[in-house]
């Protein structure tokens, strides 16, 4: 054991060069990358701060958005509400009126119908009457009948108006007077009709007559435009159509 | 004792085995640093994430005992831990010799890490300051003082030379006795006791550089605490 002073002096030499080397080959490039790695972490992690902060601003802007978001769709589903209960209950008015309305038209169409189905009944009711009437009057026409049919002819041309009988006389002229009666008028009937006619338009008349069984019973006078009737059909068409319009 | 053969001599240096086996491994340090720092990356490939290690523990180590500028005996240090680790475990190589076999390597790293202590002292406080504190408490401590400074470089360069040396003769002698059956143990005990002692020489010298440093603060923080 004893100290060689060439080689102490050597390795104290080779060791200092080998701090040298390992100091500008090894330490330094190694603690300069590992400081720019650790500037590279700091900086993302600045940034990553950063971005989180921002991302916690706008999750606060996106929450506060929410709510108030959730807010005005409450206000606009309240407001949606109301106007569907108003529209429903203007629907149900309007449906309320038309079924109204439906009900009022269909009662009035039912009252119309029986309204018809009444005069309709009337109508035929008086038609049968009329039949059986003039069924039952043909068969009791006669000459007395026609006699009597003259006399209240005679009797109402008495007694018409003086204004209706000189609008007769007027049209009445030099034209011969139609006489329809129902049978053949015997002389005495038609001595007694020129009478009466003479009387109402004061001339001599010339009687043109004929006969026409559908009188039934009775006779017929044209005057001009005025037809006299005092027979059993006209009578019973009066009355007939009389009862219709009354109906 | 055995002396350790000279190869050839630079002048009046005489160049021994020893010298040639720290140049050797100086050259291969130097290959190795250059090609593993070459292209280093932030974003690290195996080699470089190894390499990195190494430092950053080795830089830790040191941060512990002086937190506030490590990288300042990084190179030292460092240097100390690799240097004397993989000179160690040069030994087992066949043909090879340790260099800190040889008490004049451990010798003159022991003087270099009594020199670095001052060094870094003065560099701390000031040449004029560091050395008073030889004298402190009292000016009858300055022998102790300096016969403390002397024995613990010597133990230094002794501790080192003696297990390495130790070491590879043991291994030689149960090699001797027991043939091939003992190697393996020997040799990973060999492994085990060079890698201590390496990093006991390397943190023995840290706790001394740093306790220069650190003896000079805590003075300094005492006075200006007397003067507030």
């Amino acid at each position: 054991m004893q100290i060689d002073w060439s080689t102490f002096l050597l390795q104290t030499v080779n060791f200092l060069i080998l701090v040298w080397i390992l100091r500008h080959f090894l330490y330094r490039p190694v603690l300069a990358v590992i400081a720019r790695r650790r500037a590279e972490i700091e900086r993302t992690l600045a940034e990553a701060h950063e971005a989180s902060d921002k991302a916690a601003t706008l999750r606060q802007e996106y929450e506060g958005r929410l709510s108030k978001w959730e807010a005005e769709r409450e206000t606009a589903r309240a407001s949606l509400k109301d106007e569907i209960a108003a529209e429903r209950k203007r629907l149900l008015a309007q449906a309320r009126e038309a079924a109204a309305a439906e009900q009022q038209r269909a009662q009035a169409l039912e009252e119309a119908r029986q309204r018809e189905a009444r005069r309709r009944a009337e109508s035929d009711a008086l038609a049968l009457a009329s039949d059986f009437v003039s069924r039952l009057a043909g068969r009791l026409a006669g000459q007395g009948l026609d006699e009597r049919l003259l006399d209240m002819l005679l009797e109402d041309l008495a007694s018409l108006p003086s204004e209706q009988r000189d609008a007769i006389r007027e049209a009445a002229g030099d034209q011969p007077v139609e006489v329809a009666s129902a049978r053949e008028l015997p002389a005495s009937q038609l001595d007694r009709l020129r009478q009466g006619l003479g009387e109402l338009t004061r001339t001599e008349p010339t009687l043109d007559t004929k006969v026409d069984p559908s009188l039934l019973s009775g006779l017929r006078v044209s005057v001009g435009p005025w037809v006299l009737g005092a027979n059993l059909a006209d009578e019973l068409r009066f009355f007939r159509n009389g009862v219709s319009r009354a109906g | 004792m055995e002396t350790i053969p000279v190869l050839f001599s630079i002048g009046p240096l005489a160049v021994t085995r020893t010298v040639v086996t720290t140049w050797v491994l100086i050259a291969l340090f130097g290959i190795a640093a250059a090609l593993s720092t070459r292209r280093l990356s932030v974003d690290p490939g195996p080699l470089q994430t190894a390499v990195e290690g190494i430092v950053v523990t080795i830089d830790e180590a040191i941060g512990v005992l002086l937190p506030d500028r490590p990288e300042t005996l990084l190179p030292f240090v460092g240097t100390l831990w690799l240097f004397i680790g993989v000179a160690n475990l040069s030994g087992l190589v066949p043909g090879v010799a340790a260099p800190t076999g040889d008490l004049s390597t451990t010798a003159a790293l022991a003087v270099l890490v009594f020199l670095s202590v001052h060094w870094f002292g003065i560099r701390s406080s000031g040449l004029r300051e560091y050395l008073s504190h030889y004298l402190r408490p009292n000016p009858v401590m300055l022998p102790f003082h300096i016969v403390s400074e002397i024995s613990r470089t010597v133990a230094l360069a002794v501790r080192l030379f003696g297990n390495v040396m130790s070491l590879e003769t043991a291994a030689l002698l149960v090699l001797l006795v027991a043939g091939l059956v003992a190697p393996v143990p020997v040799l990973m005990l060999h492994v085990v006791e060079a890698v201590v002692q390496a990093y006991i020489f390397g943190m023995l010298a840290l706790v001394y550089i740093t306790g220069g440093i650190h003896s000079q603060r805590e003075l300094r923080q005492k006075r200006s605490g007397e003067t507030t």
